[in-house]
């Protein structure tokens, strides 16, 4: 419709072209996930992010893989009304929401969990050193979900927090593996027919130019050799991840010093 | 090596250079021997005063929308104030620095900071009015609920107040006056050369 493009026409939406050594996989948009059989399993799906899609925000990130919608804005430095002390360093809290009509039924209690699963991986990266006594809210908006939302939040909400010119020590990627019954191998950025049939998953999030892992989470029964291989897939994915946004935010920057130059 | 980093787009954790070479500026930071970016922009390398081989490399936002404000130690801000005791002067900072923020930052000012010289007839009510816009310094962080600020000194102070709308001039350091109705009325106004 035409008041989308209105909607997107200042700002420069960015999609992976690939030339990456893995292969992507296209599927057109709507088709579901990919099964198994159609995709390799240290492959990511095609990734589109656009950036400062919320006007009001201090800054936001919208991420579309493959039948997952995730918006993410940051607000902030805020004074923090919820300090009891005085505190030499800001602090950063999280707040998700899944919308009514993202496909899944949701209680609070799985969005509360999500939040606590997103805010420990983004916090060692963010310089709280530099608003003390302040709060930077990240609020994200799950539009429709499909395959691992908290991993796909990580990164977006790294973005974020990037274009709200929050300053970090590196962004933060995020990916996961799963491990499905009825397969010897694991699936890298699973998608919810993967996941259907899940024996176990681990999500990691790290931070690439650091080579510093902020979060691991896993759930399920992995042995201990197939643990080690996942957690390696998981982090190989997770620098694949971080290409595709440091160019998206590099591609954004250089088309803002293009405007200006224009200007 | 240096004049290969100037002008590079970077975003958050990308290398600039060594820390032996470049001082980190805003937007920059140090980890072991390297500074990094940690802000997206572009570089910028400019002249570290006294030292002609050091420079100091900062990366600059393009086309900045909001960047974060946050009041620090020694900070000029701009307050509004909100009401007034006995004791001091509760304000909002609206910007620090010649810089809005995003949402304003209670802060308070208390009786002993109003002027230079602190003695018993020093009131708060001679000095801000609920309404009154005033430049102070940042003593410190305060506590948790409040930044605390100064206006002792002759630059800091009263910068802008309204009497029945209408809005008064400076008569001296202790005096603005409504130009309609030429009533004075006692405040600590800020004195800029």
């Amino acid at each position: 419709p035409s008041f989308l493009a209105n909607l997107f026409s200042h700002m420069q939406p960015w999609r992976f072209e690939g030339g990456t050594p893995v292969d992507f996989i296209r599927k057109p948009r709507g088709g579901g996930s990919d099964s198994m059989n159609d995709r390799k399993i240290n492959s990511l799906r095609p990734v589109f992010i656009s950036m400062g899609t919320v006007a009001k925000a201090s800054g936001s990130a919208y991420i579309e893989i493959d039948g997952m919608n995730l918006l993410c804005s940051v607000h902030g430095p805020r004074p923090d009304s919820k300090a009891d002390f005085v505190s030499e360093v800001g602090r950063i809290s999280c707040d998700v929401r899944i919308a009514p009509f993202a496909g899944v039924h949701s209680e609070p209690e799985r969005e509360k969990e999500l939040a606590l699963l997103i805010r420990p991986a983004l916090e060692p990266a963010v310089v709280l050193s530099r608003f003390p006594k302040s709060v930077v809210e990240i609020h994200i908006l799950v539009l429709e979900e499909e395959g691992d939302v908290v991993a796909a939040a990580i990164s977006c909400a790294s973005l974020a927090l990037a274009d709200a010119e929050i300053e970090m020590f590196d962004l933060v990627a995020a990916s996961s593996v799963v491990h499905s019954h009825g397969s010897s191998e694991m699936q890298v950025d699973p998608a919810t027919s993967d996941r259907v049939k899940q024996i176990a998953s681990i999500t990691t999030a790290m931070m690439p130019s650091r080579g510093e892992v902020t979060q691991i989470s896993h759930a399920g029964e992995w042995d201990p050799e197939q643990l080690e291989a996942a957690m390696r897939l998981s982090i190989a994915a997770c620098r694949q991840m971080h290409s595709m946004m440091r160019k998206a935010l590099l591609d954004g920057a250089q088309s803002s010093r293009l405007q200006e130059h224009a200007a | 090596r240096m004049e290969s980093v100037e002008d590079l787009v970077v975003v958050p954790g990308d290398r600039i250079g060594l820390s032996a070479d470049i001082q980190a500026g805003p937007g920059c930071y140090v980890s072991g021997t390297q500074v990094y970016a940690s802000s997206v922009g572009v570089v910028e390398v400019t002249e570290v005063q006294g030292n002609e081989k050091y420079k100091q490399a900062q990366v600059v936002r393009i086309q900045s929308r909001r960047a974060p404000v946050v009041p620090t130690t020694d900070s000029i801000v701009i307050a509004k104030v909100q009401s007034i005791n006995a004791r001091q002067a509760k304000v909002s900072i609206l910007s620090v620095n010649d810089s809005p923020c995003h949402e304003p930052f209670p802060a308070l000012i208390r009786v002993q900071d109003v002027r230079p010289v602190f003695t018993d007839s020093v009131q708060i009510i001679e000095s801000f009015r609920p309404g009154d816009f005033v430049r102070a310094a940042v003593i410190n962080l305060g506590d948790s609920r409040a930044y605390l600020l100064t206006t002792a000194r002759d630059d800091l102070g009263v910068v802008f107040a309204t009497r029945e709308g209408v809005t008064m001039g400076i008569v001296d350091a202790n005096t603005m006056q409504c130009p309609r109705t030429l009533a004075s009325e006692p405040r600590k106004v800020a004195l800029v050369a």
